[in-house]
């Protein structure tokens, strides 16, 4: 049985052997050597990623696709542009074959509108330009369309699989890309004369001399990653003083998130309730295993202590910086939005709202995990559950945003 | 104060009085006619070298090299000796002070091996047409190579002199650490001098336009990093106070475990990534409260306890640096192969576990910690070390250990914590204060 979702998978294969068929006899027959030389720094600038925020990031590849579509033309664009995506999801990403061709559907989308645009307005000197602002005109024009795209797509799919409002997934990764885009115009118009008036050579050492220096950039991105780990590592220690509760702090961030997303919360806030949630149990550290895997009820005494944890987090990660900013909303995660939960019997919008999101997220996941006195409950009855209490223990709002998205958490 | 003697001194005067007959001899062979670009020159040079960013590895950066190359790329070599001599003694002391033999003697070694870098490149690519050919490509290569060898050879005699360590070490560690980021200044340094001399000298300051642009992300990264340690070790004080006695004890071990790596000269990265696995090394501890206050274990709560190795590695797992996993892993195992979980014996053990080993014995053994019952005096503890050499220690850890112990970096007193921010949390949380 063939169903939709596969045909739809096939499609970008299709686009892109078209792509590559049609483009790659035009392209390397002018001069292999230079198609060659731009696809290997393509693959070069492409393991460089620059991070865009947590919603996705970029490459400076395109730069080097622009002085190949300038030397070469369209069909030498395509190429460069096509087979250094491929080649560097493949060898320095080591994504699946689904994934690379997924990329390269979109990649060909890009680069399809760019050439579109360069050839049309900026590809033929109808109006008097001098030559420097001829190509700088063409370097703006086809680094705006290609990279208008490619965020387009990527605001797409995260309003799609994410549940972002896309003015907001927009202006996040706006924010964060335009200083680049303004460099890589710059950059793609004087690696474009380099390649004109020095030659080759050094249009490659040129490329490599911009990959030296946006390297910190990298290392930038890739340091925000190492922090979210070890943030998930140390949940993880903790969850796993029950053994049935392995990754439920992992769990937990990621539907709060989903849940933040889904209000349409500034991404800003939705960081501090990624971090909130995944440090929300971290105060356990301090409460005996046995009091945490028992399976019957708490005696008052152990209840206490069990109770104390919210505030134990809020206080292990206050002074800390970064995790500090989530302290508030993981000291309230055990309030009730009628008052009756703890440690301060907060009620309504008293309490912070990042604060509400995770107490439903965390039902949510306690709901449908295995106990080792019961099996998890099905999404719809989880929800069920959630819904009974709506207005008494949740917040009505988070319980509304927790309907739209159940089925996908 | 910093004072010099004996064969330092000597090195100083000759390395200053031959960069100075250099450019005096030579003076005729100096472009003076060019003179904005010699001031435009010495102006970025003085400038650049007088500019330092923490780098990633601890080390410090300054954009001087790239301008240093491109001018052993533009100028001949008297004009380097003095451009690059004169540039870097100013630089260097707008920086750090006025000390005068330090300033001067940094100035002249490096334009001295800058202007044999400049010679070499004139020699290999003398006759060479405007447009780059072959050789003038493997002279681009070759002049920077052999300035930075030169530069560091004589840091490597001043420094071994100095603080008596073996000469050809010293300079291999210094080319090591140098080796490839100077090698990718190279390619940044032949396209500004080919601009330079095709379009105009002006581009160089171009070049530093993006500097600022490259610097904000340096410093973003070198200030995140110190964020992520101080909230790793935040963390880890935290769980530590899980433990009886625990308090502190994982910073402690951290401690230690730098300061036996620096004795045995790792390089930074090896470092940083042992001081990791140092602070996390009993994260697979955290559950595992319960069995620490029991008087007697059965066998199979021991192996639940000795299991903690292995759920600290699989935590660990997440990280991007496997070697701290790898270190988490097996730094209960004893170098004559009766430890846990793998029995590994000597080598076969990863550098990081070994040196974990020790340090956490040593911290356990000066706080009496699990499983001794209390305290013991320093002195026992360090000739029970030296016992243990090829028994439950790497002897080359020990060796490096009692050096340490030697030097004074690493000592009897018990350091607490120097942050006190966690004391309310232990009584709070009702965590069990020792």
């Amino acid at each position: 049985m063939i169903d939709r979702t596969g045909l739809l998978r096939l499609w970008p294969l299709l686009v892109v052997g078209g792509a590559i068929g049609v483009a790659l006899p035009g392209g390397t027959q002018s001069d292999p050597w230079a198609v060659a030389l731009f696809t290997a720094l393509g693959v070069a600038c492409e393991w460089l990623e620059i991070r865009l925020g947590p919603l996705g990031f970029l490459t400076l590849r395109p730069m080097v696709a622009f002085v190949a579509l300038w030397r070469g033309g369209l069909s030498a664009y395509m190429v460069v542009g096509l087979i250094s995506v491929i080649a560097a999801q493949l060898l320095a990403r080591r994504r699946s074959f689904v994934e690379v061709i997924d990329e390269a559907g979109r990649e060909v989308v890009a680069l399809g509108l760019s050439s579109v645009a360069y050839s049309n307005i900026a590809g033929s000197p109808g109006v008097a330009l001098s030559a420097v602002a001829h190509r700088l005109l063409a370097g703006a024009v086809v680094m705006l369309v290609y990279w208008g795209t490619k965020l387009a797509l990527r605001v797409a799919q995260l309003s799609h699989a994410e549940g972002m409002r896309p003015q907001q997934a927009a202006r996040s990764l706006l924010r964060h890309a335009w200083p680049h885009l303004i460099v890589m115009i710059a950059g793609a118009v004087g690696l474009s004369f380099i390649e004109s008036d020095l030659g080759l050579v050094v249009t490659g050492l040129a490329a490599v001399m911009f990959i030296e220096a946006y390297y910190p950039w990298k290392l930038l991105g890739e340091q925000g990653g190492v922090l979210l780990t070890s943030l998930q590592m140390m949940a993880q220690a903790v969850d796993l003083k029950d053994p049935y509760t392995s990754n439920h702090s992992q769990r937990v961030s990621r539907y709060a998130v989903r849940l933040a997303r889904t209000m349409g919360l500034p991404e800003e806030e939705v960081e501090r309730i990624r971090i909130g949630a995944l440090m929300h149990d971290i105060g356990k550290i301090g409460i005996s295993g046995r009091i945490i895997r028992k399976p019957g009820r708490l005696s008052p005494e152990e209840r206490v202590k069990m109770q104390q944890h919210s505030a134990v987090s809020a206080d292990i990660i206050e002074p800390l910086e970064i995790l500090g900013e989530s302290a508030r909303m993981v000291r309230h995660h055990h309030e009730n939005w009628d008052g009756t939960g703890y440690p301060a019997g907060l009620r309504g919008e008293e309490i912070p709202l990042g604060s509400r999101i995770i107490l439903v997220a965390d039902a949510f996941d306690a709901l449908v995990t295995d106990r080792p006195y019961r099996k998890g409950a099905s999404r719809p009855e989880a929800l069920n559950v959630i819904r009974k209490h709506a207005g008494t223990q949740f917040d009505p709002v988070v319980v509304r945003a927790l309907e739209r998205v159940y089925t996908s958490l | 104060m910093q004072t010099i003697t004996g064969e330092v001194r000597l090195l100083v005067l000759a390395v200053t009085a031959v960069a100075t007959i250099g450019i005096v001899a030579f003076s005729d062979q100096i472009r003076w006619q060019e003179w904005q670009q010699l001031v435009l020159f010495f102006c970025l040079i003085a400038l650049a070298s007088s500019v330092r960013i923490a780098d990633p590895r601890g080390r410090t950066i300054t954009p001087s090299t790239v301008l240093t190359y491109l001018a052993m790329y533009v100028f001949n070599a008297p004009t380097v000796l003095l451009l690059v001599a004169v540039g870097r003694a100013v630089g260097y002391s707008l920086d750090r002070g006025w000390v005068p033999w330090r300033s001067i003697f940094n100035g002249a070694q490096v334009g001295l091996s800058a202007s044999a870098g400049a010679y070499v490149f004139g020699l290999v690519s003398q006759g060479a047409g405007p447009i780059p050919e072959a050789r003038v490509y493997a002279a681009a290569l070759i002049a920077p190579l052999l300035h930075q060898t030169l530069n560091n050879l004589f840091v490597a005699i001043g420094v071994s002199r100095w603080r008596g360590t073996p000469f050809v070490n010293t300079w291999y560690a210094g080319v090591q650490a140098l080796f490839w980021p100077n090698l990718l200044s190279i390619p940044t340094a032949f396209v500004l001098a080919i601009l330079y001399v095709r379009v105009h000298h002006a581009v160089t300051l171009a070049y530093l336009a993006l500097l600022p642009f490259q610097w904000m992300a340096l410093r973003l990264y070198v200030r995140r990093r110190e964020l992520y340690a101080q909230i790793v070790d935040g963390l880890v004080v935290a769980a530590d106070a899980n433990f009886p006695l625990g308090k502190g004890h994982a910073r402690r071990v951290a401690e230690l475990a730098v300061a036996v790596a620096r004795e045995m000269r790792l390089g930074e990265a090896v470092i940083e990534s042992v001081q990791f696995a140092a602070q996390l090394h009993d994260v697979g501890m955290i559950g595992k409260d319960d069995l620490l206050d029991r008087p007697v274990l059965t066998a199979e709560e021991v192996r639940s306890l000795e299991d903690h190795v292995k759920v600290g590695a699989e935590i660990a797992r997440e990280l991007p640096r496997r070697e701290i996993a790898e270190a988490i892993l097996y730094h209960h195992e004893r170098f004559d192969g009766t430890g846990y979980p793998g029995g590994l014996r000597g080598e076969e053990i990863p550098l990081g576990a070994r040196i974990i080993a020790l340090c956490e014995a040593v911290d356990s053994m000066r706080s009496g910690m699990f499983p001794f019952g209390a305290a013991m005096p320093w002195g026992a503890i360090v000739s029970l070390v030296q016992a243990e050499a090829g028994r439950a220690f790497d002897p080359g850890v020990v060796d490096a250990f009692l050096r340490a112990v030697a030097a004074g970096t690493v000592h009897a007193r018990r350091r607490e914590p120097s942050s006190e921010a966690f004391s309310s949390t232990a009584t709070l949380g009702g965590i069990p204060v020792p």
